[in-house]
């Protein structure tokens, strides 16, 4: 009994400190990297990313709250649609987590990792902007097929780069997580 | 397969229904955010900014505060090694100039410490305005007559000394005056107050031939042994003919904000009796009330009433000065008596240096009647050489202390 609740403490402590990191290089990312790859106004959505890689390497439950914190920080910039992206990208992780978490669906290649991104992407601005139309299907038209579309074909292009982030990102968690607790 | 089985495994422990509760609740919250009037989500979005973002928005802050801070470095680096080179060849040149002049027979120049005064008021004591009171006094060594100077250049002078505190004439005064020069070509003047302006200056003495641009920086000549060679007074920023066309009428932009003084320096020289004994600086204060400051009259008006008692006993000029200062007529009434000018004692009567030995000497102390004013006196400062005067008799300078 005390063995497995000294593993649960670490793994929990592992998973705070492993989210935590995710969510600053995402925040990070998305704030230096996005704007620089910034193509005719439609910015590569690299927290959606993040969300995605998370949930499919970790499960549904941890990219669902992965998905709502990172949400949430992004929608302390729009105080008036506080809780949308935090909505979305809670949903995002945790059904990609539920689907791809043991290629349950899925062949881990990196073109299904790309049209699932995109189909991700899609998914997470319908929602997105749903709400923001407030109800046009006009407007929501409109928004979706200037921006929405663009970001999740862009998001799903840079797919590669994604991947190679992740692989980067959990190769530095881990020395930071061994560290962390090697001088503690 | 296996890293599939690895999550399978771990995620166990949280049931569907674990899995279930929890998406609901994350979703359940971002729906109660989202039904939130704007006012609460506004509220709400700032303390998780504030809590969150702080620690970012202090990195980030330090961060650039650093990148200031190494900036500011670098520049003040360059500037500081600049400064030591011109330092060092100063230094050089200080002592070639020595040798030279020792060389020559000439007297060592005095050195000079600074003593660092702050101002406390502006326009303050019965001087009337262009007057300051400093914070230090005779117990810090400030004494008549110092020389007083600013970071951009020269401010004015020491008038009045008590134990703590003292009192100092700018430029700006009608009763200030300094011997200057252009630096450029060395033509030398007097740089006064500009009358109806608190910001700028007049040089004066300067002949219509004078080589004079504009932009040209003035500094103190050093004549008179009160202020030392070389320190700014201002750059010309205008220039004109006076009425007679004889004389240049040049305007100076000071070199030293008068209305932004707070520190300021006062000159104590090393050697003794250099400064400090230059106290009948241009318009010399003496702490005796005369009570001629009460009687209403302006500065210039005071030059001006002084001006007309200049007695005829006063030598004419040569004639090589005529060019500049045509020889003035002599009145044709006698000049009143010192004393009977209705109270109205000219500010050189007036303002009697307290080192000035006591003695039984009337014809000399009685100079109101018989001694040009120091107007007068800075208008033949540019021809010292030729300028004869009695023995008894001697033009005030500037700069030159009463005291022999």
């Amino acid at each position: 009994m005390n063995g497995q609740r000294t593993m649960d403490t670490t793994l929990w402590r592992r998973s705070l400190l492993v989210l935590s990191w995710l969510i600053l290089a995402g925040i990070a990312v998305e704030t230096s990297v996005g704007l620089r790859l910034s193509a005719f106004g439609v910015e590569p959505n690299f927290l959606l990313g993040l969300v995605y890689y998370f949930a499919r390497y970790e499960g549904a439950v941890p990219g669902a709250i992965l998905g709502f914190l990172v949400g949430l920080l992004e929608d302390l910039s729009v105080p008036q649609d506080l809780g949308l992206h935090a909505l979305a990208k809670c949903l995002i992780g945790f059904f990609t987590g539920k689907l791809w978490a043991g290629q349950r669906l899925f062949k881990d290649t990196l073109r299904a990792q790309a049209v699932t991104l995109f189909v991700a992407g899609v998914l997470h601005d319908i929602i997105v902007l749903f709400v923001t139309a407030d109800g046009h299907p006009m407007r929501f038209f409109t928004l979706f097929l200037r921006i929405g579309l663009p970001t999740a074909l862009y998001t799903g292009a840079l797919c590669p780069l994604l991947v190679v982030a992740w692989s980067w990102l959990r190769e530095i968690g881990p020395e930071i997580h061994a560290r962390f607790f090697r001088t503690r | 397969m296996e890293r599939g089985a690895d999550i399978r495994s771990r995620g166990s422990f949280l049931s569907r229904r674990g899995e279930l509760a929890v998406l609901l609740s994350l979703t359940g919250l971002a729906l109660v955010l989202m039904l939130l009037t704007n006012s609460t989500q506004a509220a709400i979005a700032r303390h998780l900014e504030d809590f969150i973002l702080a620690p970012f928005r202090t990195v980030d802050h330090s961060l650039r505060q650093v990148r200031v801070v190494l900036t500011s470095n670098r520049t003040l680096e360059a500037e500081l090694t600049a400064a030591r080179l011109g330092l060092a060849r100063a230094e050089e040149m200080r002592l070639e100039n020595e040798r030279l002049r020792a060389m020559l027979g000439f007297e060592g120049r005095e050195g000079f410490s600074l003593i660092g005064c702050e101002v406390m008021a502006e326009g303050a004591g019965r001087l009337g305005g262009a007057v300051v009171l400093l914070n230090r006094g005779y117990n810090q060594n400030i004494r008549e007559g110092m020389a007083l100077i600013g970071r951009e250049g020269l401010v004015g002078k020491v008038v009045e000394v008590r134990p703590n505190n003292s009192h100092a004439l700018l430029l700006t005064h009608p009763d200030c005056a300094v011997a200057a020069r252009i630096e450029r070509s060395r033509v030398a003047g007097i740089v006064e107050w500009q009358p109806g302006s608190f910001t700028s200056l007049k040089l004066r003495n300067i002949s219509y031939l004078a080589d004079v641009r504009m932009g040209d920086r003035v500094i103190s000549s050093g004549l008179g042994g009160v202020f030392p060679e070389g320190i700014p007074v201002g750059t010309v920023s205008g220039i004109d003919k006076d009425v007679a066309g004889l004389v240049l009428d040049i305007t100076l932009k000071p070199a030293t904000n008068f209305r932004a003084l707070e520190e300021i320096f006062a000159l104590k020289s090393d050697k003794a009796g250099g400064v400090e004994g230059a106290a009948s600086f241009g318009a010399p204060f003496s702490p005796q009330p005369t009570g001629s400051l009460q009687d209403g009259l302006s500065g210039q008006a005071l030059k001006d009433k002084s001006r007309s008692e200049i007695p005829a006993s006063r030598p004419a000029p040569p004639v090589e000065r005529s060019a500049a200062h045509p020889p003035e007529t002599p009145p044709t009434s006698p000049p009143p008596p010192a004393g009977e000018s209705g109270g109205i004692v000219p500010p050189d009567a007036r303002h009697t240096p307290p080192s000035e030995p006591p003695g039984p000497e009337p014809q000399e102390r009685d100079t109101s009647a018989v001694r040009p004013t120091w107007n007068e006196a800075d208008r033949s400062s540019e021809h010292d050489t030729i300028w004869a005067e009695p023995d008894s008799v001697s033009p005030r300078q500037p700069d030159t202390p009463s005291t022999p």
